[in-house]
C-alpha cells in the first residue's frame, strides 16, 4: 500500500499535466449544442479585411464574430476567407476547422460537490458516446497539484473551494480532439456532526447496528389534532413558550424525529383543562417523548450482486412511514468501494430507485420518497474509502441502504 | 558566423526534404518572369542595377549531370519590354567552384566588388534574335561537383548572373534547373535563392509572394522595394503576422519599412505578399535586410512550405435554446 501510494505521487509530480493545461485551448461543455459561436481575434497590426465564413452547410456569414445554428448534426468544415474591402480580392481558406456537431458530449467529472479535508477522494469522469483511437487524461486539482492518471485519487489539505479541471486529448480518425470539463468542489473540514447521511460511517467507534448515530441531529417535533390532518411543527421560542398554542377541549397527537429515529406517537387531550393546564401538559409530554424506546427506519444491506432489497425490511419501513404520515424521507444507497466509481454511482442510483419503487408499491406516496442524488458521490464515502483492500465488515458496510427524515410534507404547513 | 552556419545547415536540411521544383520564379511565388533591363534603361523601369544574381544549391550527394535552362533569353520578343528599337544585349554567366557563394560580395544586394566570384563555367550573350523568343536555351551539362561545396547551405552552389551589356529594353526570362537538357525535370532536393529580386508583377488583383527565411539570429527585418508605383500593397505575412502593411515605393523611388520579429517567427519562412492593384505592366525590385543590415535570402521554394498565420480562434458551442 505504501509503495503504491509513493508511485502514484511520483507520477503526479512528473507528468505533463500542468503544461498541457497551459498549452491547450479547450471549449468546455459544448453539450448537445447545434449552434456555434465562432470568432477570431484580428492581428491588431494587420491589414483590415472583411472576414467571410463558409460554415460548411452552404451558409456564408461575415464578421470577426459570427453565430450559426446547424439544422442537422454532422461534421462540418468551417473555412475562413478574407476579402480586401478596397479591391474586393478574396483570399480563400485562411483557416479551416472541422466542427463535429454530433459528437460533442462533454466529459462529466464524477466527484462529490463537497469533500472532506484530508480525506482521499476518488476522482473520475464519464464520457458518453465518444470513441477515441487513443486518449490522454489530465487533471488540475485546483490546489496547485496535477495528475496524468485517468482516475486519480487526491487529498485536499485545505478547506475551501477549488476549481477541479480535467482535459482529455484524444485522437479520433486521425484528428486530435480536445475535451474538457471543470467542477467547483467544496472542501469541508472534517467533522463528526452526523447531520448528513454521507458521513455516518466516519464514526468508527460505532457499530453497524448502532441506532444512536443520529443523536447529534436536531430533534424535530410535530403536533396535530387527532381528527384533523393539519399539522404543526413545534418550536420552543423561549423558556416554556412554543410557537403553537394548543386549544382546550381538543385531542392531539404528537411525535418527534431525529435522524432516522421516531418517538412513539403520544396522545394529548386537553379536554376539561384550562389553557394553562393544557400548556403544562404539552411541556411534560414533550419531555417524555424521547424517554421511550424510539422506532427506527432501519437500514438494510443489499446482498452482493443481488438487485432486490430484502422484503421484510421494506415491509417494516412502509409500515413506519404510514404511521408517521407527515414526513418525507431520503433514501441513500451505498455500494462497496471495489470496482469503478462511476459504475458504483449508477448502481447506487439504481438501487435507490428500486427501494423507492418497492415502497411506493407498498402504499407510501411517491412524493414522500427521495433518492438522494445531490450527495450521491458522498454516499460512496466510508471508513475504508481510499483503501485498496477493505476488510469484510467495511465492504459490507458499503452496501448499506440508509433512510433519514428530511422534512415534513409541504401541504401540512 | 558559426551560429549562422548552424542555422543555415538546418535550413538546407529542410530544403532537401521539401523542394522538388526549381523553376525560377517558382510557381508558388506567382511571379511569371524575372526582369533585367538594359544598362541604359532608367530607374522607372523598376530595375535598379540591371543585374540579377541567382544561386542554385544541389545536394552534396547528387552526382548526375545537371542543366541550367533559360526561357526566352533574348530581348526583343514576347515577355520582353521593348523601348523603341530592340537594342539590348544580355549576358548569362554560370559560376561554380571556390568563391561562388562564399565570397561576401556575391551575397549582397548590389553587384559590386567581386560579385562575379568563382570559376566561370558557361557564358552566352543574347540579343534580339527571334530564334530564342519564347524558347529554352540550355547550359550544360554541368558536373554537380563543380559547384562550390558549402557547409552553410549543405550543398554545392552554382551562381548565374544575368547582366545587360547594352540597350534600354527589358528582358523577361525564367530559369529551370533540370536533369534533362531538353525537358524541365527537377533535381531532387535542389532549391534556388537570391538576395535581391527584380521581376515583372502579374496582372491586376493578384498576389505575388516572396519567401525569405527568418533564422534564429533575426530580431527585425527591413523590407525595401523599388518602383512599385504605389500600385497596391505590400504585406508582411508569417505565423505571427497577419499581413502587416509594409511601406510601398512610388515611381523610380525606394521605400522601406522595419518589422520586428517575434520568437515564433524564428526558423520559419516569411511571406512578403505583393498585391498589385491595376492591370498596368510594372517591374519592381525587392530586398530584405536583417538588423545587422545583412541581406536575407529569398527561396524559390519556401522552406517548410508557405507560412500560415496562427489565428486565435474562439469556438463556443451553444444550445439552441440559449440563442
Amino acid at each position: 500500500m505504501g509503495v503504491l501510494m509513493s508511485n502514484l505521487s511520483a507520477q503526479e509530480t512528473t507528468c505533463l499535466a500542468e503544461s498541457k493545461f497551459s498549452e491547450t485551448q479547450c471549449v468546455e461543455n459544448p453539450g448537445s449544442a447545434k449552434c456555434v459561436e465562432i470568432s477570431v481575434v484580428p492581428d491588431p497590426s494587420g491589414k483590415n479585411f472583411i472576414y467571410e465564413w463558409d460554415l460548411g452547410d452552404g451558409t456564408l456569414l461575415r464578421g470577426e464574430s459570427i453565430e450559426h445554428c446547424y439544422e442537422q448534426k454532422d461534421a462540418y468544415e468551417v473555412r475562413l476567407h478574407l476579402i480586401d474591402p478596397v479591391s474586393g480580392l478574396i483570399i480563400r481558406d485562411e483557416l479551416s476547422k472541422i466542427i463535429d456537431i454530433e459528437d460533442q458530449n462533454p466529459p462529466k467529472i464524477v466527484v462529490a460537490d463537497e469533500v472532506i479535508q484530508n480525506t482521499p477522494i476518488n476522482i473520475a469522469y464519464k464520457l458518453d458516446g465518444q470513441d477515441f483511437d487513443s486518449m490522454e487524461v489530465y487533471w488540475a486539482f485546483g490546489d496547485g497539484n496535477y495528475s496524468c492518471q485517468p482516475q486519480p485519487m487526491h487529498t485536499y489539505s485545505e478547506s475551501g473551494q477549488v476549481e477541479l479541471r480535467m482535459l482529455i486529448i484524444g485522437v479520433r480518425s486521425g484528428e486530435e480532439t480536445v475535451l474538457c470539463a471543470s467542477k467547483t468542489v467544496t472542501i469541508k473540514e472534517f467533522t463528526f456532526d452526523g447531520n448528513t447521511l454521507n458521513d455516518v460511517f466516519e464514526q468508527k467507534e460505532q457499530t453497524l447496528e448502532d441506532r444512536g448515530r443520529f443523536l447529534n441531529d436536531e430533534a424535530h417535533y410535530i403536533i396535530y389534532e387527532k381528527e384533523n390532518p393539519k399539522m404543526y411543527q413545534l418550536f420552543l421560542i423561549k423558556d416554556d413558550q412554543y410557537n403553537v398554542l394548543i386549544e382546550t377541549e381538543k385531542d392531539y397527537e404528537m411525535y418527534a424525529w431525529k435522524g432516522n429515529l421516531f418517538t412513539p406517537i403520544q396522545s394529548i387531550s386537553t379536554k376539561g383543562m384550562t389553557m394553562e393546564e393544557s400548556h403544562v401538559k404539552l411541556k411534560s409530554s414533550i419531555d417524555q417523548l424521547f424517554s421511550k424506546e424510539p422506532l427506527h427506519l432501519d437500514g438494510f444491506r443489499f446482498e452482493l450482486d443481488v438487485s432486490d432489497p430484502p422484503v421484510k425490511n421494506l415491509d417494516a419501513i412502509a409500515e413506519t412511514m404510514k404511521t408517521y404520515a407527515h414526513v418525507n424521507i431520503a433514501i441513500g444507497v451505498y455500494t462497496h468501494t471495489g470496482g469503478r466509481l462511476d459504475k458504483n454511482i449508477i448502481l447506487s442510483k439504481q438501487r435507490g430507485q428500486q427501494v423507492k419503487d418497492d415502497l411506493t408499491e407498498r402504499g407510501v406516496a411517491e412524493d414522500r420518497l427521495e433518492v438522494v442524488t445531490a450527495k450521491e458521490e458522498h454516499s460512496l464515502l466510508n471508513t475504508c474509502y481510499g483503501v485498496i483492500h477493505c476488510d469484510l465488515e467495511d465492504e459490507t458496510l458499503n452496501r448499506k441502504t440508509e433512510f433519514k427524515v428530511i422534512g415534513v410534507l409541504n401541504s401540512t404547513f | 558566423m558559426k551560429i549562422m552556419k548552424q542555422i543555415l545547415t538546418v535550413v538546407l536540411f529542410l530544403v532537401v526534404i521539401t523542394s522538388q521544383a526549381q523553376r525560377v520564379p517558382n510557381e508558388s511565388e506567382n511571379i511569371d518572369y524575372l526582369m533585367t533591363f538594359g544598362k541604359d534603361a532608367s530607374g522607372d523601369t523598376g530595375d535598379d542595377d540591371h543585374v540579377q544574381i541567382f544561386f542554385f544549391v544541389i545536394p552534396h550527394n547528387y552526382e548526375e549531370p545537371i542543366y541550367l535552362r533559360v526561357f526566352d533569353p533574348e530581348v526583343g520578343g514576347k515577355h520582353d519590354e521593348i523601348k523603341g528599337t530592340a537594342n539590348t544585349k544580355m549576358k548569362y554567366s554560370i559560376y561554380g567552384g571556390t568563391g561562388t557563394f562564399s565570397n561576401e560580395d556575391a551575397r549582397q544586394i548590389d553587384p559590386k566588388g567581386e560579385y562575379k566570384s568563382g570559376n566561370l563555367l558557361f557564358s552566352k550573350v543574347f540579343d534580339n534574335r527571334a530564334s530564342y523568343d519564347s524558347k529554352w536555351h540550355t547550359f550544360g551539362p554541368i558536373n554537380p561537383l563543380e559547384g562550390e561545396a558549402s557547409d552553410v547551405v549543405s550543398g554545392r552552389v552554382f551562381k548565374i548572373i544575368a547582366e545587360s551589356l547594352t540597350g534600354d529594353d527589358g528582358n523577361g526570362y525564367r530559369y529551370f534547373l533540370s536533369v534533362d537538357p531538353n525537358r524541365n525535370l527537377s533535381v531532387q532536393g535542389a532549391n534556388a535563392f537570391a538576395y535581391e529580386y527584380t521581376f515583372k508583377l502579374p496582372a491586376r488583383n493578384t498576389i505575388s509572394h516572396i519567401y525569405p527565411f527568418i533564422d534564429n539570429s533575426v530580431v527585425s527585418i527591413t523590407q525595401s522595394n523599388f518602383d512599385f508605383d504605389k500600385n497596391g500593397e505590400i504585406l508582411i505575412y508569417s505565423v505571427a503576422k497577419n499581413r502587416h502593411v509594409g511601406s510601398i515605393s512610388g515611381d523610380n523611388t525606394w521605400s522601406s519599412s522595419k518589422h520586428d520579429i517575434v520568437e515564433g517567427e524564428k526558423n520559419t519562412t516569411m511571406d512578403v505578399q505583393i498585391l498589385k492593384r491595376d492591370a498596368s505592366q510594372n517591374t519592381m525590385s525587392v530586398y530584405i535586410m536583417n538588423q545587422y543590415n545583412q541581406p536575407i535570402p529569398f527561396f524559390a521554394v519556401p522552406i517548410g512550405g508557405p507560412p500560415k498565420y496562427k489565428y486565435d480562434l474562439n469556438l463556443n458551442f451553444k444550445k439552441q435554446k440559449d440563442k
